[in-house]
């Protein structure tokens, strides 16, 4: 059997160099790793907004999903009722969203919202001619439901909320009368 | 050896930290300016979303620069009023601190800024100088001198809506290297959102994508979306350059509500007065005139005539009508065309009815193809069975079909390849009387039949071989039925009806109803609403507006000593024209049908959340503004 010289002597070298070794592996782990979020931190700007539309589209998604939700008659509210439901969006945002049925609102074929004495004094039913012998309402009433979207923003990123009218005519078609989106944490 | 390695090892681990310390520096820094940036740009795009909210469409809610600022591209103005305070004027506005009644005045404080706006795109910004209960008085902020640049008035919506402007800009950074992204506003100092910006791009788009030049954004109907471009810096180097890029389209900020019922608009275009005793109203097809059948004064002894009119002319028309006597004919109470393809082209076909015997005559066209007193006149046999004929039309066979009030019948004429007839012959009993008769849109003839003062609409449909069916009852409406007409445009048979309480109305009977009778029918025209409206004169105050605008194309005015108390016919001619007959008053009414929805009486309606910026206590409650959409009176 050959002999291996030294071999008794390199024992304590094999020691510290797996001592080395294990160094330099605790030492690079985190390396590696911090590096590789800095993969992340290169596209930083554009994932942030990605981020940030996301939360967007998910309030939106919201309130178009209440818009709906009324259209069909999925929500029926009393005067001041409201009710809550949620929406799950892109990339698993989740929009609550709330609806609150407020005042009702007549508005006059002059172009005037009017006070509470002159809505209840109206009369609903009045129909006059304009010059063409075409019939027209004087007074219509309004139905307005206010939608409030929020979706929060993942860890420290601030999130959406978004609020919208939505009035409804004689005809029962629901419209958009207002839309408005913060961002913040709420 | 081993210590060597060892020593050399440790000094890779330890170059290697300190080259990671100082690329985990960099890297934060980057993430710092790329966050800093994404939330300046998301904070833009934020308030892009905004743009209008609370005031509504019609008002210039993008200024492509920023107010104040130098007029480069770089900056941009973004309208909005997040409370949604806004108050109608309800007097005219003229010039600058004059105190003016609004609506809720007491909702403003001095110093607040709004804008002033009425329909047609006009609007300025102004400063509120003076409040109190009733009245508002403000000054431009668009001159020195606070003059106004327009002026106000109720009848074209001028209201006052607070402004909440939101500018921004890049500016060259004090060292003169970087750019920085500042946001402005009205009540704020500028604040800095990111430095390292290098440029800052909006690009203005139509619906369709189209880019849009900045004169162009001034007309805010046309704006449909903006493309933001940022770029920014996160370090020296050409490659540390960043873009970001987004599209924001507008969302509508305001709701449209129309006053206007379902229906037509009808417009009083001619009349024809005096046509003795008028029965009746054709046009050829694809001609251009119109022929009015009078049967004279005393229809058993008087000679008829054909008045002959341009269809398209109007009241101003300098083109003159005809009159073709018949000498031949006596008493004709119906007449049609014949059928363009074939012998009878051409050829006018008149029911002459006595009581006991009717018979047809049929007027040739001359030789250029119209009626005049050179045409030829045939008067074909009389018979016993048209007797009191209610009346005449031609069918997909070609044949002619005529009612019979006295018989209860149906009769047909057929005619052979040179146009000589034959018949009577009968097709069909019905238990009543029948009237008018037309050919539907749908190839099917139908009749109208008064029956215990009730119209009942019947339909004869025509089989594969073009032979007719048994007559169907379609429907019925309450009333004594007068005449049913074909129009053309629509498809829709259109029913002359004197209702029980007195009124003769015109109700449209479309395809939805000759489905489903069940179905309202729209009621098109009432003879009590058209005798208040005249009597209002309010046709004639609209004559003159439109005369002062020269158009050729005016309503007149009925003189009131002509307003019929009722009708006798209705007919279409090729054009889409009504015309409704009054015998009474020798009279026939020409009328425009306005078929467009009208967008004449819509309403604005904008609604804004009050209480949740922090300045108003209480539940979030909403704040509606309504303005019309187009001037009083138009």
């Amino acid at each position: 059997m050959e002999k291996k010289p030294g071999r008794e002597l390199m024992q304590g070298e094999r020691g510290s160099a797996l001592v080395v070794v294990l160094l330099m592996l605790l030492l690079l782990l985190p390396v590696t790793l911090i590096l590789a979020r800095f993969v992340m931190h290169w596209q930083v700007g554009a994932a942030l907004f990605h981020r940030m539309t996301g939360m967007e589209y998910a309030a939106r998604a919201g309130f178009e999903e209440a818009g709906n939700r009324l259209a069909i008659e999925q929500i029926r509210l009393d005067l001041n009722g409201s009710m809550a439901f949620e929406a799950r969006g892109l990339e698993g945002h989740t929009a609550r969203v709330r609806v609150g049925r407020q005042p009702d609102a007549v508005i006059s074929l002059d172009g005037r919202v009017l006070d509470a004495l002159e809505a209840a004094a109206a009369d609903l039913t009045q129909v006059g001619l304009d010059p063409d012998m075409r019939r027209v309402r004087l007074f219509q009433k309004l139905e307005v439901c206010l939608v409030e979207v929020t979706v929060a923003g993942p860890g420290s990123l601030a999130g959406v909320r978004l609020w919208g009218v939505l009035v409804r005519d004689r005809g029962g078609t629901w419209r958009r009368a207002g839309l408005r989106m913060d961002r913040g944490f709420f | 050896m081993s210590l060597a390695i060892t020593l050399v090892a440790m000094g890779v681990v330890f170059r290697t930290v300190q080259m990671m310390v100082a690329v985990y520096e960099r890297e934060s820094e980057i993430a710092e300016k790329s966050l800093a940036a994404t939330q300046a740009f998301d904070d833009i795009v934020l308030e892009l979303t905004r743009a209008s909210y609370g005031l509504g469409e019609g008002v210039q809610a993008v200024l492509p620069y920023l107010q104040g600022g130098t007029g480069s591209r770089d900056g941009i103005t973004i309208r909005s009023s997040l409370d949604g305070f806004a108050a109608s004027l309800d007097r005219e506005l003229f010039a600058s601190e004059e105190p003016v009644p609004v609506s809720e005045a007491t909702q403003f404080r001095t110093g607040d800024k709004v804008l002033l706006t009425q329909v047609g795109g006009v609007s300025e910004r102004a400063e509120i100088t003076e409040v109190t209960d009733e009245t508002v008085a403000f000054r431009s902020m668009e001159t020195a001198d606070g003059h106004l640049v327009n002026s106000y008035s109720p009848g074209r919506g001028a209201r006052a809506v607070k402004l909440s402007e939101i500018g921004y800009s890049v500016d060259p950074a004090p060292e003169g290297q970087e750019g920085l992204l500042k946001k402005h506003s009205f009540d704020r100092p500028p604040r800095v959102l990111a430095r390292n910006v290098l440029s800052l791009r909006f690009e203005y788009l139509d619906a369709e994508g189209r880019s849009l030049s900045d004169e162009s954004v001034e007309r805010t109907t046309l704006l449909a979306s903006v493309r933001v471009t940022m770029k920014f810096s996160i370090g020296p180097l050409p490659m540390d350059e960043r873009t970001l890029v987004t599209v924001v389209a507008f969302d509508p900020q305001s709701a449209s509500v129309d006053f206007a019922e379902p229906g037509y608009g009808l417009r009083l275009t001619r009349y024809f007065a005096p046509i003795e005793e008028p029965n009746g109203v054709a046009t050829k097809p694809f001609a251009d005139w119109g022929v009015i059948l009078s049967s004279g004064r005393d229809a058993s002894r008087d000679r008829p005539y054909l008045y002959t009119f341009m269809a398209e002319g109007r009241f101003l028309d300098t083109r003159t009508d005809n009159v073709t006597w018949l000498e031949d004919v006596r008493a004709p109470i119906a007449l049609c065309f014949g059928p363009e393809k074939g012998p009878l082209a051409g050829s006018l076909f008149l029911a002459a009815s006595g009581l006991r015997v009717g018979y047809l005559a049929r007027i040739f066209p001359d030789e250029y193809g119209a009626l005049s007193p050179e045409s030829r006149v045939e008067v074909f046999e009389g018979t016993e069975a048209l007797a009191q004929i209610g009346g005449i039309a031609f069918a997909l066979d070609d044949a002619l079909y005529i009612t019979s009030q006295e018989k209860g019948a149906i009769f047909r004429f057929r005619f052979d390849e040179i146009g000589k007839a034959s018949g009577p012959e009968m097709i069909t009993e019905v238990s009543g009387s029948p009237r008018t008769i037309v050919l539907g849109a749908n190839g099917a003839l139908h009749f109208l039949l008064d029956k215990a003062n009730e119209s009942l609409i019947w339909r004869i449909a025509f089989d594969e071989a073009n032979e007719p069916q048994e007559p169907e009852l379609v429907g019925s409406l309450p009333g004594q039925a007068v005449s049913l007409a074909a129009d053309s445009f629509s498809g829709s048979l259109f029913v002359l009806i004197r209702e029980r309480l007195g009124d003769t109305v015109v109700f449209e009977l479309d395809s939805r109803w000759l489905s489903d009778p069940s179905i309202e029918p729209l009621r098109v025209f009432s003879l009590s609403d058209f005798a208040e409206e005249t009597m209002e004169g309010r046709s004639q105050d609209r004559a003159q507006e439109a005369n002062r605008a020269a158009s050729m194309t005016s309503s007149i005015r009925l003189p009131t000593l002509l307003l019929p108390e009722t009708l006798d016919f209705l007919a279409f001619d090729n054009m889409g024209f009504l015309y409704l007959g009054a015998r009474e008053k020798d009279l026939v009414l020409k009328f425009d049908l306005d078929r467009a929805k009208s967008s004449r009486h819509i309403v604005n309606v904008v609604g804004a959340v009050e209480g949740v910026d922090g300045n108003a206590a209480g539940r979030p409650r909403v704040r509606l503004q309504a303005w019309r959409r187009n001037r009083v009176g138009s």
